[in-house]
């Protein structure tokens, strides 16, 4: 089968270096081309100045101030999976939900999270 | 053909060793011993040149090395798979929830253990322990399928495998119990101290009940404890004599060979001297007896024969005799069994004396197992053709008749007992027969005394009243 993934940008958002490290890993593994950010100001830059089909966010460890940027990523039509911990509370979980893009907790399923990318890409 | 386990009293356990392409659960708490038993399993495979391999998944090789440098096992020849967290786990960036441990660890593990075990090609591997894949397991269907086929792969290869697992409540293992073909238990009880126990072996039988297990700086030692089996030989009856006609007279000649003689009283009546009678006579026929003292220092007891004309010297210096103290806090009643037995083998013992059963009883941790324990070591002697004294001291002086206090009479073909008496206001000994299997006896007491000549023993004292009320007196 003819992986096509090479010419689909992704950005992985983790404040987590072992997580984006895991998560890039598994990434690359599926040929896809890959943008990191561990914070928010970086997470800021690349949606601003670079051209990305998918972004990946893990909210672990981030402020509330990231569901903004959420706001700006549905503005430009980019696609986003937010990660979240299973330890989230209700309220920060039923925010989330309200940006209407697919939501998954962690850990994530190899299988589930590679299907659930190619669909949204 | 079995496999040596490397522990020469579990191979006895295991009826020759472990049966070969099998896996084999090793269970036990923290500090039990599995991982030295591991090792003595592996050094066993080294010994008869068969490469084996020890994958670790907890403990670091380094800390392998080193705690088993405190005990005389050369483990240079082992191969290492140290799959063992590395220490740069516990850092904070190390930690990760992004994927489950399950998905992220589980492929490096099993990628190097099948690629080891492809290039070594072990005939003998140790996994310690199996417990730490549970938790890269998603859940527990898919644990006993990884377990599973893990196995599968490692028994293809033709290699005999033990692994550990810690168990708890919270984390049982009894999955692993279902999947094995062997179970060897450890376990370790401040009052009963180190036991090993097989629960299951496919394929073979094995000695049933808890053994003795002792962690020494040689590593670990198995005692058995050994059920005599049930047919026992049939022996012409042979009349072993006292050497002091007296004696023989109570008891229709003497005690037969290849029977228990329980010799029972107070303290200080004369019931070690009394065996060591049959001791010296059983050497002035040039057989061989051995003494084990729990009580009385050798010296103390050696000075003691000497000065009533017993020549424990001599006997010991023309190898008639063997005399030892057993130090009842160190030895556990399987291991002095182990001993006897093997004694038994080694110098052709034909009498073998215990003295004293308090002593014993110290041994087994004061456990409520004595007559058990005593039975199994006293029936496995008779097996082997050894006549067996056993020196019981009883608590009373004088008061209600009891021949022992442990209940073990049942045991004894003969029991002897020996009372304080009064005669005239004064305090004597005496001696009598309570019980013979093998042939009638006197149901008279005599007077015996212990003089600078040996033992000495009266005419029936045909006037003693009152013996069976405790309280023994002389009736003119």
């Amino acid at each position: 089968m003819i992986n096509n993934n090479f010419d689909k940008i992704l950005l992985v958002v983790n404040s987590n270096k072992k997580n984006l490290e895991l998560l890039c890993r598994f990434l690359k593994n599926e040929e896809y081309n890959l943008l990191t950010a561990e914070n928010i100001h970086d997470f800021e830059d690349i949606i601003t100045n670079r051209k990305i089909n998918l972004a990946l966010c893990d909210v672990s460890g981030f402020s509330k101030e990231i569901i903004k940027l959420f706001g700006s990523l549905e503005d430009k039509d980019i696609p986003f999976i937010i990660i979240y911990s299973p330890k989230l509370d209700i309220k920060s979980k039923k925010e989330l939900l309200q940006k209407g893009s697919s939501i998954i907790e962690k850990p994530l399923a190899p299988e589930h999270l590679k299907e659930l990318i190619k669909a949204m890409i | 053909m079995k496999l040596s386990t490397g522990i020469s009293g579990l191979d006895e356990i295991l009826l020759g060793g472990l049966l070969p392409e099998k896996a084999y659960l090793v269970r036990g708490a923290s500090g039990c011993g599995k991982t030295i038993l591991g090792i003595h399993f592996l050094l066993a495979g080294i010994k008869n040149n068969e490469t084996v391999l020890f994958i670790t998944l907890s403990e670091t090789e380094k800390n392998i090395r080193n705690n088993i440098k405190s005990l005389n096992l050369d483990i240079d020849g082992l191969n290492f798979l140290d799959l063992s967290p590395e220490s740069k786990f516990f850092s904070k960036v190390e930690t990760y929830d992004i994927f489950s441990p399950a998905d992220v660890e589980r492929q490096p593990v099993t990628t190097k253990i099948v690629e080891t075990t492809e290039t070594l090609k072990p005939k003998r591997v140790f996994i310690d322990s199996m417990t730490q894949l549970r938790y890269l397991a998603t859940d527990v269907y898919n644990y006993r399928r990884q377990v599973l086929s893990f196995l599968r792969f490692i028994k293809e290869n033709g290699i005999t495998v033990l692994f550990t697992s810690e168990h708890s409540h919270d984390a049982p293992d009894d999955d692993l119990m279902f999947i094995c073909d062997g179970i060897i238990t450890l376990s370790f009880s401040t009052e009963k101290g180190r036991s090993i126990e097989i629960s299951k072996y496919r394929g073979s039988d094995f000695l049933k009940g808890k053994h003795t297990v002792k962690i020494t700086e040689n590593g670990i030692s198995v005692f058995p404890n050994i059920i005599p089996k049930e047919i026992y030989p049939e022996v012409e009856r042979q009349v072993i004599s006292s050497g002091i006609p007296e004696i023989d007279e109570l008891l229709m000649g003497g005690i037969e060979k290849n029977t228990i003689t329980i010799i029972t009283g107070p303290s200080g009546t004369g019931k070690t001297t009394l065996g060591t009678q049959f001791a010296k006579e059983t050497a002035a026929r040039g057989e061989n007896s051995a003494i084990y003292l729990f009580e009385e220092n050798v010296n103390i007891f050696t000075q003691r024969c000497e000065l009533i004309k017993i020549p424990i010297k001599e006997m010991i210096k023309k190898g008639t005799l063997r005399l030892e103290f057993i130090e009842p806090l160190l030895y556990s009643a399987d291991e002095f069994s182990d001993k006897v037995r093997k004694d038994v083998e080694m110098y052709n013992l034909n009498l073998v004396m215990i003295d004293s059963i308090h002593g014993y009883r110290l041994a087994m941790g004061g456990g409520s197992e004595l007559q058990q324990r005593l039975h199994s070591l006293c029936k496995s002697l008779i097996l082997k053709g050894v006549t067996v004294l056993i020196i019981n001291e009883t608590e009373l002086i004088t008061g209600d008749f009891k021949a022992t206090e442990h209940g073990i009479s049942y045991l004894a073909d003969n029991i002897v007992f020996l009372r304080y008496i009064e005669i005239k206001g004064q305090l004597k000994k005496a001696i009598g027969i309570l019980k013979k299997r093998l042939s009638d006896f006197e149901k008279t007491l005599r007077e015996l005394e212990i003089t600078k000549d040996g033992i000495k023993v009266g005419v029936p004292l045909v006037n003693l009243r009152g013996i069976l009320k405790g309280t023994p007196d002389w009736d003119d």
